[in-house]
């Protein structure tokens, strides 16, 4: 340096005195692209995955990197063009995603972000009547059933009033006079589970007198779906099925000739276009070095900037993938073999929605990393106390591949992975207790649906019977301090909003137990030492798998000691599995997938399934992971489901004890 | 195969059993009850309550069938080394007692068995010294017998590593991302490697605790330092930096300071911290204005006509290629 300083002397000489001169040649057009994140690393990204195209859309490079610590970030890289003449536009996509995060190359599709709209049951019969659809024949269509009963039939007058749920309808048109079959072929939830139907026929659907032919159970002990066979003349009918369950319910019917029941109907014709592999493609040299994965939308946080290479000039640019745009994958479409429709793409801005891709922000200076700031409120020591734990806010990644297969509903799957972010809140330190319920109780709180709510189970606790199972007692039964069970899912939400908050989100329930902010997520509330009987109250149903009571213990047992979760939440482990707010679906449904990332959770007011969340006495040890997922009926009043609650502020009304 | 056939297949058991005589009646008939549960709780998909029920009948009567339902419901929730297992278990014990397993089960375990196998991944791990310790998500490996060099991941109990002493060997395991591989070995780091596997996958594994990189973790006194190692920019100070152990050369160079260089031989494992402490640069003699005043008549003639010609060419500004080491051409 201080011999470059001299030499720089004595050509300035040189140049005073006239000789010729001659100065270094300007730099290339290049700039220093620097990337950061505002989630928290490694917990929602670890990865950087940066693709590069030319402003022709031309697919010209792709890395990914591992950023796994915070002192990782802010990442860069260089980008320069040898062309002095003029600027040169290069598009830069940037992704990251947390590990796990990525799926199976698809190809550029242009996905459009599906719209969700909850279902909207009839309020009677006539609107039953006049939303009816055309049923062809050998046609399966699956109708949502609501839970008020709006219709019946002569096959359900035998069942009260209390044990019946909603009715769907569709029309069929018979063409000639033959023996017809009409079916509930499939329900979900599955009818192993309890679900039962009622079919009925009737020539004016508004009018019960004009019923013709009804059936409740194929079989009594074993399917009470339902099947009718009957002789018809050419005419349009009304077909419906009652509920003979109180739950909610997907009812899929068919209908054919009775001769025809088993031809199987043609399957549909295949597309026209061969099956060919994705595009855009990375070709380089003649190669193609396409990546075989990508980062998974629903984890990923994706960005698409113009860059300007200026000749002459080295710029720094600063891009941002925020939280914000969690949940806002870019929209792109490919536009031959190897490229992009750059003028097609919408991309996030900065959380400000989306638009056509941006330029990059200049930088004059290099801030430092703003890693794990997003969301982050945090909470105080005092905002604690013995009845809530407050809870930091900030993203994560919910689901896991470990989980995936338990449940076949298919509704408790885990996978794909999805990314959500929560705003602080607060949760319950403990599952609800009878002594929590008694104290709301006396305090004003009333059950609405007695087929909903703890049954009075005035002896001792046995868990071999529903009544003898629950630990409620209307009068104190010495079991003030045992996780309040035996409760379906409208009561004990009711019971939420008495104390001034809701049933927990399944992102808040594995958002705590897998350690909230912590760095990384943990495999089960407590940490990483298996799930055993010795850190909680779980798989007590055969012994000597695990000794002790067969059923719930008091929240503050000493075998429960060992089930304390970060920042002190207790019990999300075992002893009873917890009811969520949210509808069983998968994490891609559009329920998930049409909504923004934060604060996100299935919103469906009347689903086959609720999810329950955690470990309990009953099931075995795996349940306690936790990404574990549990369909549950919500209708269900199961010895080994309970609930807590979670506040958006600390809630007002108190209790005492646990 | 569907829970309905799987149901089938477990009541008959119950006929199966019945006919044929057995050494303790009373055993069997409390291996009954568990089983029974078991076969309502496949029913209603409840997979891991199942094999604790069946674990249980097993506990208390060992019989094929109740070993091969064990091995279903393992299937069923990915334990697939596992399932594997117990399926073999089955079958073995299925040849010594013809009697408790009908062909039609023997074929479905025999046909699940190399579905599993097909699924499993294998690792190809070639391991430097051959005594380090392995695990593959916290537990050790179990020897596939009759098969010299091969193992299975995923059957023993979570618990320590262990030495194998072989050079290279074959793991089959169960296929999900994110599995995790340790080996430890005393007076080394633990290295951890983590793949995602597919099903069917064979990937290479090779880990030599001799040379685990080294880390060297670079501050500056001053902002916007730039951090050269062996004359490649890695990023501004404060930068942590992995390389593998050797000789290495670093550089903190900022605009009007004097550049900091730190030769240095990095050891496998080994944690540096280097405080690059920067120097205002001097001004030299050369500026002095009464330098040039005194040497302007005697160097202005053939001294800048010599300058001019044997000067180095002025270079261009190398484009940067950031924290990440990667410059990409846009043409």
């Amino acid at each position: 340096m201080a011999r470059r300083s001299e030499l720089a002397a004595l050509v300035a000489f040189g140049c005073a005195l006239g000789a010729a001169c001659n100065d270094a040649p300007p730099p290339l057009a290049s700039a220093l692209v620097v990337v950061d994140t505002d989630l928290p690393v490694p917990k929602a990204a670890s990865h950087l995955r940066v693709d590069v195209y030319g402003a022709d859309g031309r697919w010209r490079e792709s890395r990914q990197f591992p950023r796994v610590r915070p002192d990782e970030w802010p990442a860069s890289f260089g980008l320069v063009s040898p062309d002095e003449s003029k600027p040169t536009d290069v598009i830069v996509r940037l992704r990251v995603y947390p590990e796990g995060g990525t799926r199976d190359y698809r190809g550029e599709r242009a996905e459009v972000r599906p719209t969700y709209a909850q279902v909207r049951f009839p309020a009677n019969e006539a609107e039953l009547c006049a939303a009816a659809e055309d049923l062809p024949p050998q046609e399966e269509r699956t109708l949502r059933r609501g839970l008020v009963p709006i219709s019946t039939d002569r096959c359900q007058l035998s069942i009260p009033v209390s044990g019946r749920a909603g009715s769907v309808a569709v029309r069929v048109t018979i063409p000639t006079r033959d023996k017809y079959r009409f079916e509930v072929v499939r329900t979900m939830p599955l009818f192993e589970i309890g679900i039962d139907t009622t079919l009925a026929l009737r020539r004016n659907c508004t009018d019960s007198a004009t019923e013709i032919a009804c059936h409740d159970n194929i079989n009594e002990e074993s399917n009470w779906l339902s099947s009718l066979v009957v002789d018809l003349d050419p005419g349009t009918y009304t077909l419906l099925s009652n509920g003979n369950s109180r739950d909610a319910a997907e009812v899929t019917i068919r209908w054919s000739k009775a001769s025809e029941w088993d031809a199987v109907p043609p399957p549909p014709a295949p597309p026209v276009t061969a099956a060919r592999e994705p595009t855009p493609r990375l070709l380089v040299g003649g190669a193609d070095l396409t990546p075989v994965d990508e980062p998974s939308p629903s984890a990923t946080v994706e960005r698409f900037v113009r860059v300007r290479l200026e000749p002459g000039v080295q710029a720094t640019k600063r891009v941002l993938l925020g939280g914000k745009c969690l949940g806002t994958p870019a929209r792109v479409s490919s536009a031959g073999t190897d490229r992009i429709d750059v003028a097609s793409v919408q991309t996030c801005i900065d959380g400000d929605g989306t638009g056509p891709i941006p330029d990059a922000e200049p930088a004059s200076t290099i801030p430092p990393s703003v890693v794990g700031t997003y969301l982050a409120d945090a909470c105080a020591e005092e905002d604690s106390d013995d009845n809530v734990v407050c809870v930091p806010g900030g993203a994560f990644v919910m689901g896991g591949p470990e989980m995936d297969n338990l449940d076949l509903s298919g509704r408790g799957k885990t996978l794909p992975v999805r990314s959500v972010a929560l705003s602080r809140f607060w949760i319950d330190r403990r599952e609800v207790t009878v002594g929590r319920y008694r104290q709301a109780i006396a305090a004003g709180f009333r059950v609405k649906n007695a087929a909903d709510a703890p049954v009075d189970n005035a002896g001792p606790l046995d868990t071999n019977g529903l009544r003898t199972g629950t630990t409620y007692s209307a009068k104190p039964m010495n079991r003030e301090r045992y996780p309040l069970n035996s409760i379906g899912w409208q009561t004990a939400r009711e019971v939420c909003m008495f104390f001034g908050g809701d049933l927990q989100t399944e992102a808040q329930w594995e958002y705590v137990a897998g350690g909230a902010d912590a760095p990384n997520k943990r495999t089960y509330p407590w940490g990483e030492a298996e799930s055993t009987c010795e850190v909680t109250v779980i798989d007590r149903v055969f012994a000597p798998v695990c000794k002790g009571f067969r059923g719930p213990e008091p929240v503050d047992a000493a075998a429960m000691a060992a089930d304390v979760g970060a920042l002190g939440v207790l019990g999300l482990g075992g002893n009873l599995r917890e009811f969520t707010r949210d509808a069983a679906n998968a994490f891609d449904h559009p329920c998930w997938t049409a909504q923004s990332a934060v604060d996100a959770w299935c919103d469906d007011p009347a689903p086959a399934y609720r999810i329950a969340r955690g470990g309990s006495w009953k099931g075995a040890f795996v349940f306690a992971r936790v990404s574990a997922r549990w369909p549950t009926l919500p209708s269900t009043r199961s010895t080994d489901v309970g609930f807590r609650c979670t506040y958006p502020r600390p809630p007002e009304r108190r209790w005492t004890g646990p | 195969m569907s829970p309905r056939r799987i149901a089938i297949a477990v009541g008959m058991f119950l006929l199966f059993v019945g006919s044929f005589a057995w050494a303790d009646e009373s055993a069997l008939e409390r291996a009954r009850i568990p089983f029974r549960e078991g076969a309502k709780l496949v029913e209603a998909a409840e997979w891991d309550s199942a094999l604790a029920a069946f674990e249980r009948s097993r506990a208390i009567s060992e019989h094929s069938l109740t070993v091969y339902n064990i091995g279903v419901c393992q299937r069923f929730i990915g334990r697939q080394t596992l399932a594997r297992e117990t399926l073999r278990l089955a079958l073995a014990r299925a040849k010594e007692h013809p009697d408790e397993m009908p062909a039609l089960y023997v074929e479905q375990a025999e046909t699940y068995i190399r579905e599993i196998e097909g699924r499993l991944a294998r690792l190809q791990i070639t391991l430097t010294p051959p005594d380090a310790k392995i695990a593959i998500e916290g537990r050790p490996l179990v020897a596939v017998s009759g098969v010299t060099g091969q193992f299975v991941a995923g059957i023993a109990p979570a618990g320590e590593a262990r030495s194998l002493g072989l050079a290279k060997l074959e793991v089959l395991v169960d296929p999900r991302p994110g599995t995790v591989v340790t080996f430890s070995l005393d007076g080394y780091d633990t290295i951890e490697v983590k793949r995602d596997l597919k099903p069917g996958a064979r990937e290479d594994v090779t880990v030599s605790m001799s040379e685990q990189p080294a880390q060297m973790r670079i501050a500056a006194n001053v902002k916007e330092a730039i951090v050269r190692v062996d004359g490649v920019d890695v990023g501004m100070a404060p930068v942590a930096i992995t390389r593998p152990p050797g000789p290495r050369l670093v550089t903190v160079i900022r605009e009007g300071y004097v550049p900091y260089e730190a030769k240095l031989t990095l050891k496998p494992g080994q944690d540096v911290p280097i405080d690059a402490r920067l120097a205002v640069e001097g001004v030299p003699i050369t500026k002095k204005w009464w330098f040039w005043a005194g040497a302007a008549v005697i160097v202005a003639g053939v001294g800048i006509g010599t300058y001019f010609l044997v000067r180095p060419e002025p270079e261009r500004p190398d484009p940067q290629r950031g924290g990440l080491g990667w410059l990409v051409e846009a043409n």
